[in-house]
């Protein structure tokens, strides 16, 4: 560990509180009952009004099995991550191929990955509906993944496509020289050099994935709850901020942060590559 | 042992043609050198070998069986890129022993014959060290070992000695030389150094454009330059302008200096071009005192007074540059004595190591 220095380590505080300031309220608000304004704090606190109120509110509530949190959370988390792999190992050659060889077409090729996510959402959803429902998995997992693709490709393309071209194609064909097929040398040589590059792009799709609401509640029409589609309902259906939307909103950032750290773990000093601290030295020593 | 042939090998990048109709025999179990100036394609013909590069013509084949059609991971070769290119993420042995890995031995089994090949490159003891971990000349070794572990029956250096020091580098070549002797691996580095070339080699080819310009044992093409061109590549060599004398005398020529006996010429049969250039290596001319008579041939012939303008000491070898009635001669002289500037010395041309070649070149074949 390298010593930061005392301005380095004031800027790091400022920069955490900048990032955990919002969340301060909507902590305060998940426990709160009664909140108005001009109060700083809560007038009347949740633990005080659990024996006056006839439902569970807030956290009592979200826990509580009527509130469908928990298969939200999980399908949240199950269709994250299918997106989030499907996305990755279709674009993992795609990304190769865009970043080592050029041919006919590659603008055109390159145009209509990003039109996802220039054309507006609802366009690209009202059009997969009409399809799904004709082949027969609108509402089902397969049609709200094949639709979460959509958005998530395009980002996982990008990001593998800058990966690519950073590896030196030389490594490969080192290995080649070295009697390793092409299978082996993804294994051993491509595989372990873009693991970091491979992480980000899968929490990049998974977190999309993670934060659609508007092609899940299109294709899912409305049967299939995720997180997003949980907290929606609940914004257009209530006060702003209650305690339970409150407490939603905070559980709808937890599957993120927990990717955000196991990616960090993955690619961080634990990682079994970052024994020689890999990837970010390597780029420079290459002559 | 496997011999090499090129046949009619071409090769463009987008319209520009880096290698054109090479036509090479690398026989089986030498030591082949390829010279040549930056850009010429020698990484290109390299690549090619390998199977990393497909020739938009002609034919490769090892033994006299084309391998184009053989992908590079089952040629048998081993290659040290220019840019040695180690796996970050692998430590030294596993990268000596990725070869062996992918012939199906175990880590475990093939880490003493990894210790042997480490210990040839002067690295024994830096197993577990990752390439981020090691110098330049480090990891070129490493590049070595791991191109050489796995026995491979053809061996393609680019320039694989290029980060050394001069000592290790001599160590190297010697390596290089035991290792390729000992297997009769068949080898074709890439160097830029003449005394690696001359030491190395059996045969050498120096390349113009992605064209061999001249092919042969290294003293042949050093000593015996087909064009003013290659002369003037390999270096440390003077090029002296003569003109065939008006009434011609067989074996003479006329220098600057005076006339001069040769004995052999680099130009094809029929009519001698009056222009010709006499090309003499600086290590063959020798320096005599003016006042030690003896020593110089007796019969006097091609030896000429002149003025050292200049001497440095380098490396045990003197390099002068002497005044031959107003042509400079470049000189390198191994013996202990200096003369210093403005000493007048006797040049001596050895008959046997001067050689002529015409003076311009023609376009198109070989001169
Ligand atoms: N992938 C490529 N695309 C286009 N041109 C290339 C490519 N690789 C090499 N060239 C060109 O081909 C020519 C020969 O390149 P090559 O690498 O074979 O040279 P070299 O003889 O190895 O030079 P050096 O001694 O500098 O390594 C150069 O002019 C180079 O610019
Ligand atoms: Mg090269």
């Amino acid at each position: 560990m390298r010593r930061v220095s005392v301005t380095g380590r004031l800027f790091l505080v400022v920069m955490l509180l900048a990032f955990a300031f919002p969340f301060l309220p909507l902590l305060v608000a998940s426990f709160s009952f009664r909140w108005h304004w001009p109060a700083l704090l809560p007038t009347q606190w949740l633990w005080d009004a659990r024996e006056t109120t006839p439902f569970p509110v807030g956290w009592d509530y979200l826990f509580s099995p009527i509130s469908g949190l928990g298969p939200a959370f999980l399908n949240t988390v199950v269709i994250g991550v299918v997106t989030a792999l499907l996305a990755v190992v279709l674009s993992l050659p795609a990304a190769r191929v865009l970043a080592r060889y050029t041919f006919r077409g590659k603008g055109v090729v390159e145009f209509f990955l990003l039109v996802p996510v220039i054309v507006p959402q609802i366009a690209v959803g009202m059009g997969m509906l009409l399809l799904f429902m004709r082949i027969g998995i609108a509402r089902t997992y397969v049609g709200i993944i094949l639709a979460h693709l959509v958005p998530a490709i395009p980002y996982a393309v990008r990001i593998l496509t800058s990966v690519f071209q950073n590896l030196d194609p030389r490594y490969e064909e080192q290995a080649r020289t070295l009697g390793s097929g092409w299978l082996s040398t993804f294994r051993r040589i491509v595989l372990p050099m873009v693991l970091p590059g491979v992480t980000t792009a899968f929490l990049f799709s998974f977190l999309i994935s993670a934060n659609i609401f508007l092609l899940t509640f299109l294709i899912s029409g409305g049967r299939l709850q995720t997180l997003p589609t949980m907290l929606f309902s609940h914004i257009e259906s209530g006060a702003p901020l209650d305690a339970t939307t409150a407490g939603l909103v905070l559980i709808v950032s937890v599957p993120g942060l927990v990717f955000l750290m196991i990616s960090d773990w993955l690619t961080g000093d634990h990682a079994a590559l970052g024994r020689t601290s890999f990837g970010s030295r390597s780029k420079k020593e290459r002559p | 042992m496997t011999d090499i042939t090129l046949h009619g090998v071409s090769k463009t990048y987008d319209m520009d043609p880096v290698v054109r109709d090479l036509t090479l025999h690398v026989p089986a179990g030498t030591m082949f050198g390829l010279l040549g100036p930056s850009g010429c394609g020698k990484t290109t013909i390299l690549r090619m070998i390998a199977g990393l590069l497909e020739p938009d013509c002609g034919d490769i084949a090892f033994d006299g069986v084309s391998v184009l059609s053989v992908p590079t991971e089952r040629r048998r070769i081993g290659m040290v890129f220019q840019q040695h290119v180690l796996f970050p993420h692998m430590t030294v042995e596993e990268n000596v022993g990725f070869g062996l890995r992918m012939q199906g031995v175990k880590l475990r089994q093939a880490r003493p014959r990894i210790d042997e090949v480490l210990e040839l490159v002067q690295l024994g003891g830096y197993n577990r060290r990752f390439p981020g971990q090691l110098s330049g000349g480090q990891q070129q070794r490493v590049a070595l070992a791991r191109a050489v572990v796995t026995d491979p029956v053809v061996l393609l250096l680019d320039e694989p000695l290029s980060n050394l020091d001069a000592r290790l580098r001599d160590d190297m070549r010697v390596l290089i030389r035991d290792v390729q002797r000992r297997l009769g691996i068949t080898t074709i580095f890439v160097t830029h150094d003449q005394a690696e070339a001359i030491e190395l080699s059996d045969r050498m080819v120096v390349l113009f454009e992605g064209e061999a310009a001249q092919e042969g044992p290294p003293e042949e093409v050093f000593e015996r330059p087909v064009s003013s061109r290659v002369a003037r590549f390999l270096g440390s060599t003077n090029l002296i302008p003569v003109q065939v004398p008006v009434y011609p005398e067989e074996g003479w020529v006329d220098a600057p200096f005076g006339r001069v006996a040769v004995c052999c010429g680099g130009y094809a049969g029929g009519s001698v071009p009056r222009e010709l250039l006499l090309s003499v290596r600086c290590e063959h001319i020798s320096l005599h005192g003016e006042d030690s008579p003896g020593t110089v041939g007796s019969d006097g012939i091609n030896t000429f007074h002149g003025r050292v303008l200049d001497s440095v000491f380098k490396g045990g070898l003197i390099f002068y540059r002497v005044d031959l009635e107003g042509f400079p001669v470049d000189v390198i002289d191994r013996s202990d004595r200096q003369f210093v500037p403005g000493a007048r010395v006797v040049v001596q041309l050895p008959e046997q190591h001067l050689w002529v070649m015409p003076a311009v070149e023609y376009d198109g074949g070989p001169v």
